[in-house]
């Protein structure tokens, strides 16, 4: 059999992988705080072969092609959009926001688009708890989210601004183990490492920003000349498949 | 005698088999980082330069011994930087290799994508921990900076310097797969040594140049279709030969 065609069917897989995940990362261009996703290749286990049936000499090992060696969310920092709506928080640096989960487990986050329930609560837009749950009352006149997490309001009648709770971040030491369970959310994993839970700006979690939202930190230009690559590769792969097969064709004209 | 022309057409057609295999991984990891390209050549065995046509068909049919046979070896030669803009990449201009700490030892790598494990270590794509001279380097988070010899700093602080190796003989290269390699009698690169350059948040690029492997398809492909009419005028004269000859 020759070696080739199954070589360059590698080679296509796995380009075809890297324009899913190019298509991904472009579908969620203007999604709040997405981290695009980078495929990183690498060349498959090189086995010893040996040329002809009695061959005395081995030859030089072989490779058979290649294979993804991880798909990898990047976290780069997105730019940060205003929006001036009191409850659009942004983080400037490397920490999340953490959400409560319905069956208790934790999430993280670095959309900061919230809201308030029913019982006063600050929620994300999923309506899961932000923190260990912040209360605002409803008779609230001036919300303020301080860089560094606390949140104070200045309620009806009062003058001054009064400490409603805090807002504190959580980071990890392998950002890019983080599991990715949709809607903008990541679940801690091995290998991530334990979740680390600071104070806004200490241990670069980064700095808590009011009235913006992160954009997605995909890059247009980036995403289309990696496509075009992917595409090329593809395509002169399949140029291999073509000419395993006119070989194989050929073998087989040998006997009329 | 038959045997001995259908043997030399047999290993000149392998040769091409062989070339188009090496041509296939080449392509297949066209966008591979750090790939190196297998480099295969066609050379001619020593016994093709027997004295006589004689000798040589002898040996060729005694020993069964291929007339051609495809020399391979690994082209070292650097690929181009891209930059990511990613704080763990890191690329190397140069021969050296990032040294790679695996369950079977020592190994070595021109792939610089790199990333902290859960315990804060610096680890290649595989989770292999990518060692310093120092041994196994731990990095809070990605504030860091390498310098081009290496030397990597947080805070300004000195943390440890990447262990890079160097072997100047391509022959005591093997190759692991997943963009390992194996260095026999490694050696460590000196601190002023300006030959090789570490780049941060770049990666290096396949060294596979399509145009070339395109032309290496085509050549292979005419020269198999050539060698292929070969053994079928051949296999017409034996025809002839043996069911025309006779008739008269």
């Amino acid at each position: 059999m020759v070696d080739a065609l199954t070589i360059s069917s590698t080679g296509m897989n796995a380009q075809q992988t890297m324009i899913d995940i190019i298509a991904n990362n472009l579908a969620n261009i203007n999604t709040t705080s997405f981290k695009k996703t980078r495929v990183n290749f690498q060349d498959l286990i090189y086995a010893a072969v040996q040329q002809g049936p009695d061959a005395t000499q081995t030859l030089p090992i072989l490779g058979l092609g290649t294979s993804i060696g991880q798909t990898q969310k990047m976290f780069a920092q997105g730019d940060l959009k205003a929006t001036d709506r009191i409850l659009d928080l942004a983080i400037s640096g490397d920490g999340f926001f953490e959400i409560q989960l319905p069956n208790g487990n934790k999430a993280y986050t670095r959309s900061g688009s919230f809201q308030v329930n029913d019982q006063g609560y600050l929620t994300n837009n999923d309506g899961y708890l932000v923190g260990n749950g912040i209360q605002i009352p409803s008779d609230v006149e001036d919300l303020v989210f301080e860089e560094t997490g606390l949140v104070k309001a200045r309620l009806a009648g009062d003058k001054d601004l009064s400490v409603l709770g805090e807002i504190s971040l959580t980071r990890f030491s392998n950002n890019s183990g983080l599991l990715p369970i949709g809607d903008n959310q990541y679940q801690a994993t091995r290998a991530s490492g334990d979740a680390m839970v600071y104070q806004p700006s200490q241990n670069n979690t980064g700095l808590v920003a009011q009235g913006y939202l992160e954009t997605s930190n995909v890059a247009l230009v980036e995403e289309m000349t990696n496509l075009m690559m992917a595409q090329r590769a593809y395509q002169i792969n399949s140029k291999v498949a073509q000419v395993s097969d006119e070989i194989m064709s050929l073998i087989n004209q040998i006997k009329r | 005698m038959s045997q001995d022309i259908l043997a030399i057409v047999k290993s000149s057609m392998n040769s091409d088999l062989q070339h188009l295999t090496n041509a296939s991984i080449n392509l297949a990891n066209i966008n591979t980082p750090g790939f190196k390209r297998i480099q295969s050549l066609t050379q001619l065995n020593p016994s093709a330069f027997a004295n006589t046509l004689s000798d040589f068909l002898e040996d060729v049919g005694t020993a069964n011994r291929a007339v051609t046979s495809v020399n391979q070896q690994v082209d070292f030669s650097n690929g181009s930087l891209k930059h990511t803009g990613n704080p763990l990449d890191v690329a190397i201009a140069g021969p050296g290799f990032f040294t790679v700490q695996t369950p079977n030892g020592a190994m070595y790598s021109r792939n610089g994508i790199m990333q902290l494990d859960a315990q804060g270590r610096l680890v290649n794509g595989q989770g292999f921990p990518v060692v310093g001279e120092r041994g196994e380097i731990f990095l809070e988070n990605d504030q860091f900076k390498i310098t081009s010899q290496g030397t990597i700093y947080v805070d300004e602080q000195m943390v440890d310097r990447l262990a890079i190796g160097v072997q100047a003989d391509p022959s005591l290269i093997d190759r692991a797969g997943v963009g390992l390699y194996q260095l026999r009698q490694a050696q460590a690169v000196e601190d002023q040594d300006q030959t090789i350059l570490v780049y941060q948040a770049h990666k290096e690029q396949s060294n596979v140049q399509p145009l070339d492997e395109m032309l290496s398809l085509m050549k292979l492909t005419r020269h198999f279709e050539l060698t292929q009419k070969m053994v079928r005028a051949y296999d017409d004269m034996l025809d002839s030969a043996i069911n025309d000859l006779a008739k008269l």
